[in-house]
């Protein structure tokens, strides 16, 4: 699993590289507008995506083995008016998926900037264990704040969240292990950092970490355990 | 570019800090300490603990443990069983007819644990109790804490009834897994060792279940993984498959998470017929191929031994697999040797095995087990762990014993029952 989570930061690396050469000659970016994670006031109606991986480890409890899953991680904002944007997200490892929608109100303060934000995740698994196909199903709301701070070629955001389920399923064979739960399960913290790596190309690096009692890439594995765990994550994503 | 280059490195910096971070964490086990006062009192005899075992209603104390929880003495130890996943494990002792009781208790679905101490007065039960006189009349008064040593909140439970005797006389087997629970479940001792087995029985298991692999130099040994990890070990000199090294090395070079060696196979079953009341011990064996020829002549002899000292044992060789059916059977004596099986009922019938063993997730399938009950065989299911499943296979199922990480919610859920 560490040589298939290095291959493809490797390959994700190696293939990103033609298209920021491409960016020698376009003009720069103003990073505190092109940003993805950073509060800003979005132009009205513009799109912007970020793609790239996720990394995260699971706990030992859960897996018992060391496990580091990349996820495919694909982020896109869209500006509205009054200083709002809706924000969406799309990650996976096919085994595990979750598609999860925001709106956010975002707020400008000379080169500190801050925004309230609440997103709805709906996350889905498949998997066949042990002769059995197993399901999950999850329902998570994510109030959210979150505050940056820029320089002339730098932003960077703090992010907190809550993680509350508000419904789901999961289901071994035919068995169902647990029926629309519905409880708090846990914090994020999180810090981002985005850089105009070439002219107009923004490089987002974050560091996250997960106190939660249920994590939706690691859907299979709640079944026993009602403890916090600290679940890092890291991202790499390119603003395309 | 400065600025750059320090956040990367600082944000980096701590996400591999944070992914070496990925250990369990130990949870105290709550204590009195050396000075306790259960130091001063003397044991209580063996015809006396039977007289506390029973049903109680708790009638102070019910916001953690319930309104109703069952006491049950094993071994060396007196175990609180509730219906939710919270339990103790308690020592007793008295001194003039008062019945002294100290211990902890604990959540086994989290971390949440804290001091418990009780006593029973002369007057209500204390002295039939000491003097081996049944009781109807027994009141445990005490309190317990929910952080740190503080003994702060009200306990009170009142005996209502006997486990019933029609439930005793059919043996019904409540297996520990990995001798006992995971190195997951935060206990004070780590799965598949001696120390293990030498708790798991406060925990209310009355079988065990242990994890079988061979070394390099052809040692049984009990270890779950596949390799050295530091899941389950210290950090140590050695990492890879335990099959790779040999006995010796695996001895002076590894250790297991609270410290203990990896036991050989034959000392952890010494261990189970010399120094325990256990009665069942499922081997579940690991990925070796050709283990059965070392493995069954320990079992022979360990049940020889328990014949000897008129123990009541079991060991059955697990048969996880058709390469471990294939094994077996080319034993030459496999149809009288016993054994477990996990497959179908028909590999039960052609290995003449004494156990079946379906996983849990098949159903309670009480067709099949009634099946197995003719033919004069018994049927464990197993890793049967949430409180609800727990309570419809038992209220439902026809099972002679489950496997599980909390023997304490089996052990409730069976003993409630009036048959």
């Amino acid at each position: 699993m560490k040589k298939y989570s290095l291959l493809l930061l490797i390959a994700f690396i190696l293939l990103s590289a033609p298209l920021l050469l491409a960016q020698e000659n376009a003009p720069p970016v103003d990073i505190g507008k092109e940003s993805m994670y950073f509060p800003h006031r979005y132009q009205k109606y513009h799109v912007q995506t970020g793609l790239g991986l996720f990394f995260t480890k699971l706990p030992f409890d859960w897996v018992e083995s060391a496990l580091e899953a990349p996820l495919i991680s694909l982020h896109l904002t869209f500006g509205l008016p009054a200083g709002f944007s809706l924000e969406g997200n799309v990650n996976t490892i096919f085994v595990s998926n979750q598609v999860s929608l925001g709106v956010r109100w975002n707020y400008i303060y000379r080169n500190f900037s801050f925004n309230l934000g609440y997103d709805l995740g709906y996350s889905l698994g498949i998997m066949t264990f042990a002769g059995f196909k197993n399901m999950g199903m999850m329902l998570t709301q994510y109030p959210n704040l979150s505050i940056g701070f820029k320089t002339k070629t730098l932003a960077f955001t703090v992010k907190g969240e809550a993680v509350i389920i508000a419904w789901g399923q999961m289901k071994t064979g035919e068995n169902v292990l647990m029926n629309n739960p519905d409880f708090f399960d846990g914090v994020t913290g999180a810090i981002y950092l985005e850089q105009r790596i070439f002219k107009k190309k923004i490089l987002i690096i974050g560091f996250k970490d997960n106190y939660v009692k249920y994590y939706w890439p690691a859907w299979m594995v709640f079944t026993t355990f009602n403890r916090y765990y600290h679940i890092p994550e890291l991202h790499i994503l390119w603003v395309l | 570019m400065g600025i750059m280059k320090n956040w990367l490195l600082t944000i980096f910096c701590m996400a591999l800090l944070m992914a070496g971070c990925n250990k369990s964490k130990d949870v105290p086990v709550p204590s009195e300490g050396p000075n306790s006062f259960l130091t001063q009192t003397y044991p209580l005899p063996d015809n006396s603990r039977k007289i506390m075992d029973g049903i109680y209603k708790v009638t102070a104390g019910n916001e953690l443990f319930g309104d109703q929880v069952v006491l049950k003495w094993s071994r060396k130890k007196l175990t609180m069983m509730c219906s939710d996943g919270h339990y103790s494990v308690l020592d007793v002792g008295q001194l003039d007819s008062v019945i002294v009781i100290q211990g902890y208790w604990r959540y086994c679905y989290n971390d949440n644990t804290g001091l418990l101490n009780a006593y029973i007065a002369r007057d209500e039960g204390g002295s039939e109790i000491v003097n081996g006189v049944t009781t109807p009349m027994i009141i445990l008064r005490g309190a317990y804490g929910k952080t740190g040593n503080e003994l702060d909140k009200a306990l009170e439970l009142v005996y209502q009834r006997p486990i019933s005797p029609a439930l005793l006389s059919k043996k019904f087997s409540i297996l520990a897994h990995r001798s006992g629970g995971r190195t997951s479940d935060h206990l004070p001792v780590s799965e598949n060792s001696i120390a293990m087995i030498n708790f798991t029985e406060g925990l209310g298991s009355t079988g065990i279940e242990v994890d079988v692999q061979l070394t390099r130099d052809g040692i049984p040994v009990l270890f779950h993984d596949g390799d050295i990890n530091i899941r389950l070990t210290q950090k140590g000199p050695l990492s890879g498959p335990i099959h790779d090294f040999t006995y010796m090395q695996l001895y002076y070079l590894v250790s297991l998470i609270h410290g203990e060696h990896i036991p050989r196979l034959n000392d952890a079953l010494m261990f189970v017929v010399d120094s325990t009341l256990i009665t069942d011990v499922y081997l579940d064996m690991k990925e070796n191929v050709n283990s059965m020829s070392t493995v069954i002549p320990i079992q022979k002899e360990m049940l020889q031994r328990a014949k000897d000292k008129g123990r009541d044992l079991h060991i059955y060789v697990g048969l996880p697999s058709q390469d471990a059916i294939n094994d077996f059977m080319n034993q030459p004596d496999y149809l009288i040797t016993p054994s477990l099986c996990e497959l179908t009922v028909d590999d039960v019938v052609r290995t003449n095995s004494m156990v079946w063993a379906p996983r849990w997730t098949e159903g309670t399938q009480n067709d099949l087990v009634a099946q197995i009950h003719t033919q004069g065989r018994i049927a464990w299911t197993w890793t049967l762990d949430n409180v609800e499943w727990i309570k419809e296979y038992i209220n439902d199922g026809n099972f002679n014993g489950i496997l599980t990480n909390y023997p304490f919610v089996v052990g409730y859920y069976h003993y409630i029952r009036e048959k």
